[in-house]
This record gives structure tokens, sequence and C-alpha cells, in this order.
């Protein structure tokens, strides 16, 4: 048997300590997703632990004919998504700490400068594609498990992925940050 | 190679977080090496992945999976209790927190058998408790400091009827437990 569906199976059979073990096995890829949903740390950190929470008081629901983890992935954007509607993204923290240390070399600056045009491009991309974007090019997920965390075809993964490709191609390319080769 | 382009393409964000299979692996490098359309997607997807999440740092880390152990055992816990005391009315609530209080002042000789029984909360709800064992609430209840175990029955100003009842006089606490008595003959 897969070893997270023997960690949720020790956890249904009354073993609280196997929660501690799927948390610590997924809380880096979920606190970065959610990072990258919210582009605030504070937000970041109260909603991987939310997630977590409501992923093991759900447990029962979850049948096993996903993988625990994109399960999880499913609950945690669901939890950002909801959080992003309450509150509409803050961007000034992001760009204070990439942009916060301005001590750095000349080249580092640019470098920071560049990473903000890329976030930002990211920011203005349709939900559904930047999902596809922080699914596929951060979390390294197949089109099969993005298809299953965002709830859609693969067919449709492919083109919202490919259409924000595109479209963060040019939003960098108007700001005159060609891709480096 | 060049033939499966566009499968290749669409390995390449697993292939750079490493979780493709070795052979795979070797398949997606020996195409990119010649196709100038994915050497591109490389760099622009190393591009964007340069983004890091900052470190929340070590506590966070550390503290985290016990949190969340923490929390979901008491959210367990509280719904129990809400959904034992749900059952009961609410005079048999503040008997039962009335009984909680006997070893304070107001020792009572005669009381009623009826009222003993709310002594034990176990024994005096027939709710399903569902997957909590007596053992589950004993070790957890043993973790709460009496303020968290009495959380659960707070009114929607914030007053619990624990701190309810502690506040009141012997007297006042005589006439409550008057009007229980009257109200358990009265068959309530
Ligand atoms: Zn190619």
């Amino acid at each position: 048997m897969d070893e997270d569906l023997r960690l949720v199976e020790r956890y249904i059979a009354g073993d609280a300590d196997a929660v501690e073990d799927l948390v610590m096995k997924y809380q880096r890829q979920i606190y970065a997703v959610l990072y990258r949903m919210t582009g605030n740390t504070e937000d970041a950190r109260d909603l991987t632990q939310t997630a977590f929470v409501r992923a093991m008081e759900g447990v029962r629901g979850f049948r096993g004919d996903s993988s625990f983890k994109t399960w999880l992935y499913q609950i945690a954007i669901n939890a950002g998504l909801n959080h992003l509607k309450q509150n509409r993204r803050q961007e000034v923290e992001l760009e204070e700490s990439l942009m916060g240390h301005h001590s750095g070399a000349l080249s580092t600056i640019i470098e920071k400068e560049r990473r903000v045009s890329i976030k930002k491009g990211l920011d203005e991309l349709p939900e559904r594609q930047r999902l596809a974007v922080i699914l596929r090019a951060y979390e390294g997920l197949s089109c099969a498990e993005t298809a299953q965390v965002m709830g859609c075809t693969e067919g449709a993964v492919k083109a919202h992925y490919h259409h924000a490709v595109k479209k963060l191609r040019e939003i960098l390319k108007e700001r005159g940050y060609a891709i480096r080769p | 190679m060049q033939s499966d382009h566009e499968g290749i393409k669409e390995l390449l964000p697993e292939y750079l977080r490493g979780t493709l299979p070795d052979e795979v692996k070797s398949e997606v490098e020996s195409h990119v090496k010649d196709c100038r359309d994915c050497r591109d997607e490389v760099a622009f997807l190393t591009e964007i992945v340069s983004i890091e999440a900052p470190d929340p740092g070590d506590l966070f880390w550390k503290t985290l999976p016990r949190k969340v152990k923490l929390t979901v055992e008491e959210k367990k816990l509280g719904f129990s209790l809400k959904y034992l005391f749900g059952g009961l009315p609410v005079a048999a609530v503040a008997a039962l927190l009335l009984l909680a209080l006997i070893s304070t002042p107001v020792q009572r000789k005669d009381m009623p058998a009826q009222v003993l029984i709310f002594r034990d909360p176990l024994t005096a709800s027939v709710p399903d408790y569902g997957d909590i064992t007596e053992k589950d609430i004993t070790r957890i209840t043993a973790q709460l400091t009496d303020e968290e175990l009495y959380l659960p029955h707070e009114d929607f100003m914030g007053h619990s009827y624990y701190r309810e009842v502690a506040s009141l006089s012997s007297k006042e606490i005589e006439g409550l437990y008057e009007a229980l008595e009257k109200e358990q003959r009265a068959g309530g």
C-alpha cells in the first residue's frame, strides 16, 4: 500500500501521531503553493495550517481514488482561493521582500526587479491560468495531477498552461525583460 | 525523437523539479539538447521558478505538525461535547454543571437520585460519539485546562454556564436547584 494511505488509515484507526507524519511530509509544498497564490508569508502560514486541519477533519471523505497528495493540494487551493476572494491580494509585502535590500550590487537589483516583474505578470493572469502555472511549473505536478487538483480535464490544463506561458512571455517582453537563452 | 516534441515539452516542469524517473529523464535530456523550442521553454521555466517562497523558518516547520494534530483533536472533542450537551435540555446542562461545583460551598446531602445520574456525562447521554472512545476523551480532557474544557458551553455573549453558575451566590444556587427539582417532579 501507498505510504500516505497507510498513514491515513493509521489516523482513522485512532493513531493521532499519523497526522504529524503527514504534515511533516507535505508542509513545505503546501506552504509554497499558498505563498504563490497569496504573495504573503503570514497568510501562507495560516492557510497551510488551515488546509492541513481541514484535510485531516475530512479525511474520511478521502476515497483513495486520487492520491492523498493531489487531494491535499485541492484542499489547500480551495482554502487559498477563498482567502483571495475575501481579501484582495496584498502585493506590497511581496514587492518589499523582493526589493527590500537595496544595498546589493546593481546586478542584484536588476535581478530583483526582474523577479518582481515575473511575479506581477503571474498575478495578472486569470485565476485558472495562474493556478495551472503554479501547479505545473512550480510544483512540478503532471498534467493528470493538475487536472485532478483543479477539477478539470487534462486538455483544459494544457490550454490554461499554454495561454499562461504565452501571456507571461509577452508581459516580460513588454517590460523589456527578454527570457535569457 | 523530434516527433515526440509535444510530449517532451509537457514533461519539462516535472523534469526541472526532478520528479521524473531516470529513463524518462535521459530521454528528455537528449531531446532538449537538439530542440531549440524546448531549450527556450526550459530557460523560461527556470526563470519563473526563480521566485522563491520566503522560508518561514525552522520554528514554523517544527511546530506545525504538532499544532495541526492538537487542533484536529480539540475540534474532534469540541464537536463531541457540543453533540453531547446539545442533546440535553438547558436545565439538565445547568444541573450537570451545578454538580461540577458540588465540591465547593453548597454541599447538599438530600440530592435526589435523578440529579445524581448526571454526575457521569457519559451515562447521561444517548448520542453517538462516532469514533471517539472514552479513552480518547479522558486523554484529551486531561490535556485541557478548565477554561478550554468549558469553552463549548459558551453562549453568544461569551459567558460559559460554568462561569455563570460560579458567579451565583449560594442563595441563588439553592433557588436554581429548587427550580430544577420542581421541573423534574413535573416530568421535565
Ligand atoms: Zn522539443
